[in-house]
């Protein structure tokens, strides 16, 4: 009795899969799977929502890939009948038929002739041809680019492929997108790198309109404490070093800074005014130093680019201090007079520059670039190098007298009608051409 | 150079003009001719060509001449191919409706297809020339020449195409309800709406991955689902859900006409996007 049981949930669960591969082998599934993912996006275009990060966005692209998958995978029995070349030998039903696909023709010409006609037409054409004889009837298949379906596997995964691709990437690689880095500066990028990037010096520069003609940062990037290149990366020229690559991204104002305790150093470096925050309707970038054995910090503040602010003069900047979590007051800071904060004393030395890059190190790029080449070469092989077969019949009415059938199946794009039209009367004109040549050879 | 752009911009759209008042009276008088002779005799209708029929795609070609230089004058002015603003979008995508259309003309002997495609070739023209700005200065994002060059190649031919696609499934759907016999008959219109996307389809694919390639170069990734990168996309899809319906489903006329008109529908709204929403693409 149980094991009776058992058969049948096993039964069920094999009914299960069949159905589930079925379902995700189907064409219309596919279909509308596309289609819902384009109406999403649409709406993703129009709502502020981050529609494309959502689970249900996430989850129709998954099924799409299942999809494409499974559809690929089931495929290829088809695809294998293809390059191996249909069935030569065809009944005469299959080639009447109402579709304009076919066409049966009488001659006045022995089959051997016909054939020789039908053979140098689609010979012209391109076509590989593969014959067999039977009693009176000729049997001809013919077919050519087969070898081109196949771009259709490098198309669909090439798809695959891109999500892999976005995978590995996301989990294997990081990307780091404010790395600031301030003139003189040299930072360490992390991830396990090794790398640390120092920027020399930014340059920016600027069309008459105001607009950015150009950013670039002149950097040494070290591995180890080693120097291993040294550079400039600017907006489409990113620095590449063991497949982490460094972006030009953004920039903005910076100042050297030093910080004295009872004459020892506790800070010298550049702070960068890397955030910005709107205060009764004056921008300013804040930028902030950390003097952790005091536990003190500053927030440096400047107004923003080339805006006048009626708190801070211009050339100067405001220091707002905590000791503790405890705010301390605002102090404007003149350019090389020293302010004494607690029992700090901060000097404003220069003004500087900083610039931000994104980080990125992709392990799967290179499959990127593989992935979008093979998606291209699969559509140009599918779409310019069509598929076609042709099946023949040359069946001997007299010996004198032939009957041509003939059916044609292009890749389905393409004009079927058009091409057997072009394809029939090449070989009429053929046999013709050859029977006048031959009268004037025997009357010559 | 300056001048030389303008001028032929401008003598461009008189040609373009001229070209479908030429087809038109080359049209019409085909149809007096036809019906006089099913009057009179049977209703044999061989297309004579008019004068007319000549001077039209005489016209065509010197408005196709007229574009071109008016694109190369541009191209030689600002150093680099007309990826840069609206005004140069316009200009490389009417040369490529006319060229496509041209092409399929000749290859179909579809002059109302051509026509149509004309018609919204001039539109195309006429936008230009309000959209008109000086060359402007590039951004550090677009100083990236020979990417944005094909990848702005690809658009022209794949939009080119797929316009003289939307045209035919336009009459298509017209003929199928009108039967007029003054159109090229459904199964030629549905041979030229497929044909169109044999060639655009690819080129759309090379479209979108370029530019995926480009904004990794100058962004740090290939994609941000940007509206006008998301618009493309969308496209993309309903240019893939046609040929999916029609090699798998079979689907041809009526239905796949419509896919065509809606997919043409997205690439008028990826182009005109960046007056919709701001984002990256606002060049």
């Amino acid at each position: 009795m149980g094991k009776k049981i058992d058969n049948e949930s096993t039964n069920t669960g094999e009914n299960w899969a069949k159905w589930l591969w079925r379902l995700f082998s189907s064409a219309k599934l596919a279909i509308a799977l596309i289609l819902i993912i384009a109406v999403l996006s649409v709406v993703g275009i129009f709502t502020s929502v981050d529609l494309f990060s959502s689970w249900y966005f996430v989850a129709f692209g998954i099924l799409l890939m299942l999809n494409i998958l499974i559809c690929n995978i089931n495929r290829w029995k088809g695809i294998q009948k293809n390059l191996k070349g249909s069935q030569i030998k065809q009944s005469e039903n299959f080639f009447e038929g109402q579709d304009k696909v076919t066409e049966i023709k009488d001659f006045h010409y022995a089959p051997s002739i016909v054939l020789e006609a039908v053979t140098s037409a689609l010979q012209k054409r391109g076509y590989r041809l593969r014959s067999e004889n039977e009693a009176d009837n000729t049997y001809i298949a013919a077919d050519k680019n087969r070898f081109f379906i196949l771009g259709t596997y490098l198309s669909h995964l090439s798809i695959i492929l891109l999500v892999l691709a976005y995978i590995i990437g996301s989990t294997l690689g990081f990307h780091e997108s404010a790395f600031i880095v301030t003139e003189g500066e040299t930072k360490e990028v992390g991830y396990d790198t090794g790398l640390s990037l120092n920027l020399i010096s930014f340059t920016d520069s600027y069309y008459e309109d105001g607009m950015p003609s150009d950013y670039r940062s002149n950097v040494v990037l070290y591995k180890n404490g080693e120097k291993v290149a040294q550079s400039d990366i600017y907006v489409n020229r990113p620095l590449s070093y063991e497949g982490v690559r460094f972006y030009q991204s953004f920039f903005g104002p910076a100042a050297a800074m030093e910080v004295t305790k009872d004459g020892n150093v506790e800070f010298s470096g550049t702070v960068a005014f890397y955030s910005s925050f709107d205060s009764y309707g004056y921008y300013r970038n804040i930028g902030f130093i950390d003097i952790d054995e005091s536990k003190l910090s500053l927030a440096i503040i400047t107004p923003s680019f080339n805006t006048p602010d009626p708190m801070i003069p211009e050339g100067q900047l405001a220091v707002l201090a905590y000791k503790d979590g405890e705010e301390l007051g605002v102090h404007i800071l003149e350019k090389i007079t020293p302010l004494e904060i607690d029992e700090v004393k901060l000097t404003y030395l220069s003004d500087s520059q900083y610039s931000g890059f994104q980080v990125k190190s992709d392990p799967a790029n290179a499959l990127v670039w593989v992935a979008c080449s093979l998606f291209i070469i699969g559509l140009a092989m599918v779409f310019y190098f069509p598929h076609s077969q042709v099946w023949l019949l040359i069946k001997k009415t007299s010996p004198v007298n032939s009957r041509l059938f003939v059916r044609i199946m292009a890749f389905k794009a393409f004009n079927n009608t058009t091409a057997l039209k072009e394809l029939v009367s090449e070989i009429e004109n053929k046999l013709n051409e050859d029977n006048n040549n031959k009268i004037e050879v025997h009357n010559g | 150079m300056d001048n030389l752009e303008t001028v032929s911009l401008v003598l461009s759209i008189a040609g373009v003009i001229l070209s479908i008042v030429f087809f038109l009276i080359a049209f019409i008088g085909k149809r007096k001719r036809y019906l006089n002779r099913e009057a009179m005799e049977s209703k044999n209708s061989i297309p004579i060509k008019s004068g007319f029929d000549i001077a039209a795609n005489i016209t065509v070609v010197i408005t196709i001449l007229l574009i071109t230089t008016a694109i190369v004058s541009r191209a030689i002015e600002t150093g680099h191919g007309p990826f840069s603003n609206m005004y140069e979008f316009a200009l490389a995508f009417s040369w490529g409706i006319i060229i496509a259309g041209f092409i399929f003309h000749l290859r179909y002997k579809t002059g109302s297809i051509l026509n149509i495609s004309l018609i919204i070739a001039m539109l195309l023209l006429i936008f230009a020339r309000v959209q008109y700005s000086p060359p402007n200065n590039l951004i550090p994002a677009l100083q990236q020449s020979t990417l944005l060059s094909v990848h702005v190649a690809s658009a022209v031919v794949a939009y080119g195409t797929l316009t003289i696609g939307f045209v035919a499934a336009v009459l298509y759907l017209f003929q199928n309800k009108y039967k007029s016999n003054w159109l090229p008959e459904l199964e030629v219109l549905d041979n030229i709406t497929y044909k169109s996307v044999i060639i655009g389809f690819p080129f759309l694919t090379l479209l979108i991955i370029l530019g995926a390639l480009w904004a990794d170069i100058a962004w740090g990734r290939y994609w941000g689902w940007d509206p006008k990168e998301t618009a493309s996309l969308v496209t993309w899809l309903i240019y893939a859900a046609y040929m999916h319906t029609r090699l798998l489903k079979g689907w041809k006329g009526v239905r796949a006409s419509v896919l065509l008109i809606v997919g043409f529908l997205a690439i008028v709204f990826t182009f005109f996007g960046n007056y919709i929403f701001s984002g990256l693409h606002s060049y």
